[in-house]
């Protein structure tokens, strides 16, 4: 087949999917959930055939033209892209297959699968997109059907909380990213990502080094919102309401993951901006330690689970901004599928135990079940760091490239997420495989077929995937260095270092099954309250917005209307009557716009 | 007289309205500092035509006009005054504040 | 004959305006005023069809012209009427002794703008001005409660008349300045360099701003949308907006090119496109009556559009011709819901759309999809519709201009997500359920995919409105 009908099949056939879905088959959720099944499959399989065929010239069409203004979109097909989409389009279908365990008895299946289906439309087509308003575009469709993804469960009120929380706080970034991409049309006049990333024409020769800065500054605000990185990353932790194959999908292997790609498909741009590339490290080591740190103590499986992902995100953005595309991709894909596997293996234990603690899952005899615990050890270890598994080899190339670039104080920054990273991982899988009271009675029924085999696969994934990593860097174009045995040595004690002291702390016969930084209380108590960020929000921006509140409502009753007695109410906590701007008086409506004509006439009289 | 003098009366004219329109409680008052607005128009359109335009009739016709038009925006406001009368039995304009509470 | 043709929109909307009439001299059933009012539209929508691509100046040469640009906004004009008598099937709002006189009074108004957008001559666009204003203001009146229907109508009207004062006042000077009447002499520059020229267009725009709901003559917009029977704030809401940024075009059209555009008109209207659009936003933050919150919507969207058209340039007038129907679509799309869930509410709330996704899951949708629009989500017209009008202001080299109106457009989000957030999340309180019928499911329908069409395809759309917006500069 050629390129062509593959791109269309791996993009389309997801949305067709949902429409057929959405409209044809909401009394059939049987119907609809394996049709949109068999449009995953359908799509894996294009992207592999596209992977297979390897790296060809983007394909454009014309969107939208008038005059000199041209709007494409297309698909751009190239080695990052190519092997994105697949991991995507693999990660999608593995959890639409455990999906229909897990959703098994829900009502609303078909609304539920329509809307990953959409989600994979999304997102895959924000993966191939060719034009940087295409990618926007697609962009805010993966947050938007997030955003339904996440509060999928409407009943609950947290999880219409999460949902309003997430959308809010990724299109904080998104404006950022929106006004970086007014930037550059106003520079440039063009939006075709090739040409912007070509190093004799592109956009890094045609502008200034600070206006390039404050272009990559404002998409990696962006960056910051979508892939969860301080100071916009608290809306993670709280999606987690949603159900948790969506939170497998999207905050572990896709959504989050698009911040990423983003900084991947422009890295060029960003290795020019020296000055971004700076911040962007630092921001991205400090999110690494800081998130780390709040899964150390957290005692909710998915919780932590988050808060790794918001650490993990944070190592790829370091290796890309310390120069080494590699290391993000490599970084990036492994992360995909062991974190998957980890939410997957959270889900069934959930699903079993209908808990979120994992000393209660532990309790609950949550090692009985034989594969999940399999999945989860193997998931833990890759995350972990563990040779020979995933995460060691992605996470090795990320050390090599901060000491090869000499950022040292990062270099400290990152073996210190790293040993965290250890450490609370090993701690969840010793409070969940050796609880402190024996499990009371077997109650728990084995996990059905189509929830265990994903992770099986996955399982194979997370062991097999880091020995691709010379493949991946080929596909990228570039030629795989090997490091010696030696550089490796530093990486390994700090994951052997963590795995101890979690031993130590919650593994071993009478562990005192209480972390070591329990015993400085300071940092305790911060880590446990998430280093108070919610809360500053809530004393600053909620300040603020009830300091404009009460301006508005002064103006409202002192100078339009003049009806003092209502003064001092809060705007936002008022009734229907008296939130007005304006007062009733009608003649004083007319005295303003008056009085203002008045005065540009007086203007420009002057003038 | 000159074109200045007709503008300063139509001038003074507007201002007079719309002090009238701004600073009466009567509806009825309202309604007539707005014609009086609409009769400074006029004169000006007047004034114009005699002193600077080549063609007399366009500002006649146009002022005939409005005059018409003037006459059907009474009709139509007397007759919304009607309906707050019979809703309040008063005309007062601060009295219409129920939508602001 | 020519001429006849030529005049064909507006000749049938005059004459089935009169068998209208006839209808509620002999009194007949609400129905049948209803369904000849429909067959009227689909009459003119068909009218204006044909005479899409005609060119003429009919009866009068110089004071009424017929070109791409009046045919296209007439027959958005006529689709607007069309779709507002059927959103009407039940204005339980309205006094009921009026309801015979709402579908008469939308098409004497819908005259008066399809008379206004062709106008290129003052006295002719006064009248055309005040006949589209006249019946508005008596359908406003014609509230059930004669209390809310006095007050509200009485707030409309003042300021409209007022406003249509100053703007005759503003035309006296016009008419001073260039000696003529004609649009086509007023676009010569060489007077333009005034001040009373200044003072004269500056006038003459209050009363379109005025009806766009524009800076600094936007203030009945929140009180008239929070309390004017559902059908009839349809209308302004709809109909309305769309002719207002038509005649708007016209005017500021003849400024282009290199006429008197820059200066003082574009920094005025600079300075109300920017606080429109926030005190829109800002005060609409704060509402809880969902009618009220769509009018403060309608301040900040009435400022994304000046932000076009305040570039004088093609571009802009094309993104705001743009604009102008695709904010039709997506308005239509919430009041539409509006006029159905509302039939026998006065006052919608935030609260009266709560879990609306259990009681009518097909107009929550709709609903859903009109506020996409206004938020400006893609693929929804409102994200190409906001590009368009965007990127016309950095051709400008605006860039500080439409940063301000992203982080509007930004602050939008926050209260449109409130009311879908009570669509979707929150438990109704009652639970009988409302089920459109099918005329109003297929105009919804028809909505949704204008919204959806134009946002993904906009090619042929654009296509239109930069061919009416070169009929307006040639």
């Amino acid at each position: 087949m050629d390129t062509l009908t593959l791109i269309l099949l791996t993009t389309i056939s997801p949305l067709a999917c949902f429409i057929i879905a959405i409209i044809f088959l909401v009394q059939q959720p049987r119907a609809a959930q394996g049709l949109v099944l068999f449009g995953s499959a359908v799509s894996l399989l294009s992207a592999i055939g596209l992977l297979a065929q390897g790296p060809v010239e983007p394909l454009r069409f014309l969107w939208f033209q008038s005059g000199a203004i041209q709007l494409q979109f297309g698909f751009i097909l190239d080695g990052p892209s190519l092997m994105f989409g697949v991991v995507v389009a693999f990660i999608t279908a593995c959890i639409m297959l455990y999906s229909i365990g897990y959703m098994a008895h829900d009502p609303s299946k078909t609304r539920y699968f329509a809307m990953l289906s959409f989600f994979a439309w999304s997102m895959l087509s924000f993966v191939y997109a060719v034009d940087l308003l295409q990618s926007f575009i697609f962009w805010e469709l993966v947050g938007l059907s997030s955003f339904f993804l996440i509060g999928f469960w409407f009943e609950k009120p947290e999880a219409a909380g999460a949902a309003r929380k997430a959308f809010l706080m990724t299109r904080v970034g998104d404006v950022g990213l929106f006004i970086g991409i007014l930037l550059i049309l106003q520079l440039v006049s063009n939006f075709d990502i090739p040409s912007l990333l070509d190093p004799q024409t592109g956009l890094s020769t045609q502008v200034s080094p600070g206006i390039l800065n404050a272009i990559t500054l404002l998409i990696f605000i962006g960056i910051m919102g979508k892939s969860a990185q301080f100071p916009l990353h608290t809306w993670l932790p709280d999606a987690m309401e949603g159900p948790t194959p969506v939170s497998a999908l999207l905050h572990s292997a896709t959504m989050v993951a698009a911040g990423v790609f983003l900084m991947i498909r422009l890295h060029p741009l960003f290795m020019a901006a020296q000055d971004t590339a700076l911040i962007v490290l630092s921001i991205a080591t400090f999110t690494a330690i800081l998130a780390s740190t709040i899964a150390m103590v957290d005692t909710d499986i998915k919780k932590v689970l988050a808060y790794s992902s918001i650490s993990q995100l944070g190592f790829m953005l370091m290796a890309l901004a310390a120069g080494s595309l590699f290391a993000g991709v490599f970084h990036l894909i492994t992360h995909a599928v062991f974190k998957a596997l980890l939410f997957l293996c959270s889900g069934i234990y959930i699903h079993a135990y209908h808990t979120n603690s994992m000393a209660e899952i532990g309790r609950s005899g949550g090692r009985r079940l034989k594969a999940t615990t399999i999945g989860l050890i193997i998931g833990g270890a890759a995350l972990s760091g563990v040779p020979p598994l995933a995460g060691f080899w992605s996470k090795e190339e990320i050390f090599a490239q901060l000491g090869h670039n000499g950022f040292n104080i990062y270099m400290a920054g990152a073996f210190l997420a790293a040993f965290l990273t250890a450490y609370y991982t090993f701690r969840m899988i010793f409070l969940i495989t050796k609880p402190d009271q024996a499990p009371a009675s077997d109650h728990s029924h084995p996990e059905p077929l189509n929830m265990k085999a994903p992770v099986l696969i996955l399982t194979l994934g997370a062991i097999a995937l880091g020995f691709f990593g010379s493949n991946i860097a080929h596909g990228l174009g570039l030629i795989p260095q090997h490091h010696s045995v030696i550089l490796m040595i530093p990486t390994v004690g700090v994951v052997i270092l963590g795995i101890l002291i979690a031993y130590l702390d919650y593994g071993r016969d009478n562990a005192p099954r209480t972390g070591f930084i329990s015993k400085i209380a300071p940092l305790n108590t911060l880590f446990t309250n998430k280093w108070y960020i919610d809360e500053v929000y809530r004393v600053t921006i909620v300040a603020i917005t009830h300091a404009l509140s009460r301006i508005l409502h002064w103006i409202e009753n002192h100078v339009l209307d003049g009806n003092y007695d209502r003064f001092g109410l809060g705007i936002l906590r008022t009734g229907v009557k008296s939130t007005r701007i304006q007062g009733g008086w009608m003649q004083l409506y007319l005295g303003w716009a008056i009085i203002l004509l008045a005065v540009v006439a007086l203007y420009l009289g002057l003038q | 007289m000159t074109l200045e003098s007709y503008l300063l009366v139509g001038a003074a004219l507007f201002s007079l309205g719309l002090i009238g329109a701004l600073s009466h409680r009567n509806l009825i008052a309202v309604l007539i500092g707005i014609e009086l607005m609409m009769n400074a128009a006029s004169l000006n359109l007047m004034a114009f035509n005699r002193f600077v335009v080549t063609d007399p009739t366009t500002g006649q016709i146009f002022v005939l006009i409005i005059i018409g038009l003037a006459a059907a925006e009474v009709a139509i406001f007397l007759s919304i005054i009607l309906r707050i009368y019979r809703a309040y039995h008063d005309i007062d304009a601060e009295k219409l504040t129920k939508l602001s509470g | 004959m020519e001429n006849a043709i030529l005049f064909a929109p507006e000749l049938i909307c005059l004459l089935m305006g009169l068998v209208l009439f006839f209808c509620t001299v002999l009194n007949w059933s609400y129905r049948t005023t209803r369904g000849i009012a429909i067959a009227s539209g689909i009459a003119m929508i068909a009218a204006c069809l044909w005479t899409l691509s005609l060119e003429g100046e009919p009866f009068f040469p110089g004071i009424y012209a017929i070109d791409f640009f009046s045919q296209l906004i007439k027959t958005a004009l006529a689709v607007g009427f069309l779709f507002v008598v059927i959103a009407s099937a039940n204005p339980l709002t309205v006094d009921r002794n009026g309801w015979l006189e709402v579908p008469l009074f939308f098409i004497f108004s819908t005259l008066g703008m399809m008379m206004m957008v062709s106008a290129t001559e003052l006295l002719t666009l006064y009248v055309a001005m005040e006949l589209a204003a006249y019946p508005v203001y008596i359908v406003v009146a014609l509230h059930r409660n004669a209390d809310i229907g006095g007050e509200s109508a009485a707030k409309y009207t003042v300021q409209g008349m007022a406003a249509s004062a100053i703007s005759l006042y503003g035309m006296s000077f016009l008419f001073g300045t260039f000696g003529s009447t004609y649009f086509s002499d007023i676009s010569i520059p060489h007077a333009a360099t005034q001040p009373i020229f200044y003072l004269g267009l500056l006038l003459t725009l209050a009363g379109f701003f005025f009806k766009l709901g524009a800076f600094p003559f936007h203030f009945w917009a929140p009180d008239t949308y929070e309390t004017a029977p559902h059908p009839v704030i349809t209308f302004i809401a709809t109909v309305s907006k769309v002719a207002a940024i038509g005649i708007l075009c016209r005017l500021l059209s003849l400024a282009m090119p290199g006429g008197w555009e820059s200066g003082h008109a574009q920094t005025a209207l600079m300075w109300a496109s920017v606080i429109a659009m926030s005190l829109g936003n800002l005060a609409a933050l704060a509402q809880k009556d969902l009618k009220r919150l769509l009018g403060y919507s309608t301040v900040a969207h009435a400022g994304y559009v000046l932000l076009a058209l305040q570039t004088f340039a093609e571009w802009g007038l094309t993104a705001a011709l743009f604009y102008a129907i695709g904010y039709f679509a997506m308005s239509f799309a919430c009041f539409l819901v509006i006029c159905e869930i509302g039939r026998s509410e006065d006052r919608i709330t935030i609260d009266s759309v709560s879990g609306l996704y259990k009681r009518a899951p097909f107009l929550s949708f709709t609903l859903l999809i009109g506020l996409f629009g206004l938020i400006g989500l893609p693929p929804t017209v409102g994200f190409v519709g906001k590009w368009f009008l965007f990127s016309a202001a950095l051709q400008r080299g605006q860039f500080y201009l439409v940063l301000i109106a992203a982080i509007n457009a930004a602050v939008a989000l926050y209260y449109y997500l409130l009311i879908i957030r009570q669509l979707y999340w929150v438990e109704p309180a009652t639970q009988n359920t409302i089920k459109p019928t099918p005329l109003i499911a297929v105009t919804a329908m028809a909505t949704i995919i204008l919204v959806i069409a134009m946002g993904t395809l906009p090619g042929p759309f654009w296509d239109l409105a930069a061919r009416a917006a070169r009929a307006l500069i040639s």
